[in-house]
């Protein structure tokens, strides 16, 4: 063990113990209840998850190929590590090349097929795509990439979405022109008798899809968009007009949480509070572009977040 | 709130003025203490416990040490009132201050409040330890929490097996 290492984690140690603790109040970590170990595997990332916990201990190892800390699979947590996380992964594992393929495979099977919720990275193949939509039945929440899928396999998934059977949520980030949200809306409302909520992150919600949202998901009850705009001030994307926005008000009914965030084309005027007046949560921004960035009073982040976390906790 | 011993309720001395029910919870080293009924019923067990007609006497609670038990029933009275108040913030640092703890009592709070079966106190320990653990290496991790290795080289052969296969 290096110095450093070695002196930083003894402070630290030598820190807890300073507390007046009587030594048959000793902690035994190593014998801590599998339930216990497995709450706390799932609030560590997955980088940890792979590289750390399993060489603590048998019981920690143990713990670590329990299915319920693979629940949810932050693929692009562990993309967004970079090289970091693959020079890692090779030394640890002593494996003479990284695939991102494999690297599904393992999590889908350290999973046994019952994680909830997949984050695809920005960079991923259709075949990943396709093993996860296979060997996961039981995936609630998806959130693709728009962005940065390739023209050829965005039109694909829509032919994948009868795989999804138990989705309930989806997400996407950038839709850029072109994507086809409307099929893959389609096929959800024949497909996905849970379907709840979909959540944009920028881009462009068009006619057609709304048409699509309207027809196939009348029972939505989730709808999140948020535009992009660069400090407020200039508009990125483009997310929903209020032609759209209303149109949705008319067509889903069942609609309880709707939030419109950094849409600053999409001024909400009385007409649409008036048409939005049923739904229990909704939640938007007034963006005063005299000042320099500003929450309408509408806005309650703190309710924002407690919605999230309620609904995370539901869907796992 | 760095140790709890200052703030042990005396046996049967709890100061609140309230006409609502009590309920008396006995320490593994018999010590009594009494509570509002809605600060004990945070605790699904007990609440499973009252609901089963065991409420009228005392309730014991076998594992749970009387300095942990009154950390824990700190918990369980402030987040009674802050479900009535319901102040995110004031939530959020309030639990930061309460969660700074050495790692032994740590464990101890993650025992009770998974044999309790409270929720949230149980979700508050275990991120504590999460985010202790985040980003470091498995040495350094047995040095904080005290944990012996018992992984042998053989036994880390075999992990780094299954593991491996995918990219084979």
């Amino acid at each position: 063990m290096s110095m450093s290492i070695h002196h930083a984690a003894s402070e630290i140690h030598q820190k807890c113990f300073l507390r007046e603790w009587s030594m048959e109040n000793k902690s035994k970590w190593e014998l801590l209840d599998m339930d216990c170990l497995v709450s706390i595997f799932e609030k560590v990332g997955m980088d940890d998850l792979l590289l750390s916990l399993p060489f603590v201990c048998k019981s920690w190892y143990r713990a670590s190929l329990q299915p319920y800390c693979w629940k949810v699979l932050d693929i692009q947590h562990l993309q967004s590590m970079g090289i970091l996380f693959t020079n890692r992964f090779v030394s640890t594992y002593r494996i003479k090349w990284f695939s991102s393929m494999g690297l599904v495979k393992l999590l889908v099977k350290l999973g046994h097929g019952s994680s909830v919720k997949v984050i695809l990275p920005d960079e991923f193949a259709y075949e990943e795509l396709v093993y996860i939509s296979d060997k996961c039945p039981a995936l609630k929440f998806l959130s693709l990439p728009a962005a940065c899928i390739l023209k050829d396999i965005a039109d694909s998934i829509p032919s994948l979405v009868h795989k999804w059977r138990n989705l309930e949520h989806l997400h996407l980030d950038y839709i850029q022109l072109g994507f086809p949200l409307s099929k893959i809306v389609e096929e959800i409302g024949r497909h996905c008798k849970n379907f709840i909520g979909i959540s944009v992150n920028a881009g462009i919600i068009d006619d057609e899809a709304v048409s699509a949202i309207v027809t196939w998901l009348p029972k939505l009850r989730t709808l999140d968009v948020r535009g992009t705009t660069f400090f407020g001030i200039m508009d990125m994307g483009f997310t929903l007009s209020k032609k759209n926005l209303l149109k949705i008000l008319g067509g889903c009914k069942e609609l309880d949480f709707l939030a419109v965030r950094e849409c600053s084309q999409l001024k909400i005027d009385n007409e649409i509070l008036k048409k939005a007046s049923h739904i229990k949560n909704f939640k938007y921004e007034i963006l005063d572009h005299s000042s320099d960035f500003g929450w309408g009073p509408n806005y309650d982040y703190d309710d924002y977040c407690d919605y999230w976390l309620e609904y995370y906790a539901e869907a796992m | 709130m760095a140790s709890s011993s200052s703030s042990l309720p005396s046996p049967s001395s709890s100061s609140s003025s309230s006409s609502s029910k009590k309920l008396v919870l006995r320490s593994s080293d018999e010590k009594h203490f009494e509570v509002d009924e809605a600060v004990a019923l945070q605790s699904e067990m007990i609440k499973q416990m009252v609901e089963d007609g065991f409420g009228g006497d005392v309730i014991p609670l076998l594992n749970v040490s009387s300095n942990i038990l009154s950390k824990v029933i700190d918990y369980c009275k402030k987040h009674v009132d802050f479900d009535s108040k319901k102040k995110m913030d004031d939530r959020r640092r309030w639990d930061a201050e309460y969660i700074d703890v050495g790692v032994d009592e740590l464990y101890h709070l993650i025992m009770a409040a998974n044999y309790r079966n409270i929720k949230g106190l149980l979700d508050l320990t275990c991120q504590k330890v999460a985010d202790t653990i985040k980003g470091k290496k498995p040495k350094q991790i047995r040095i904080i929490f005290n944990i012996k290795n018992d992984v042998t080289p053989e036994g880390e052969q075999k992990i780094r097996k299954e593991h491996s296969w995918a990219f084979e």
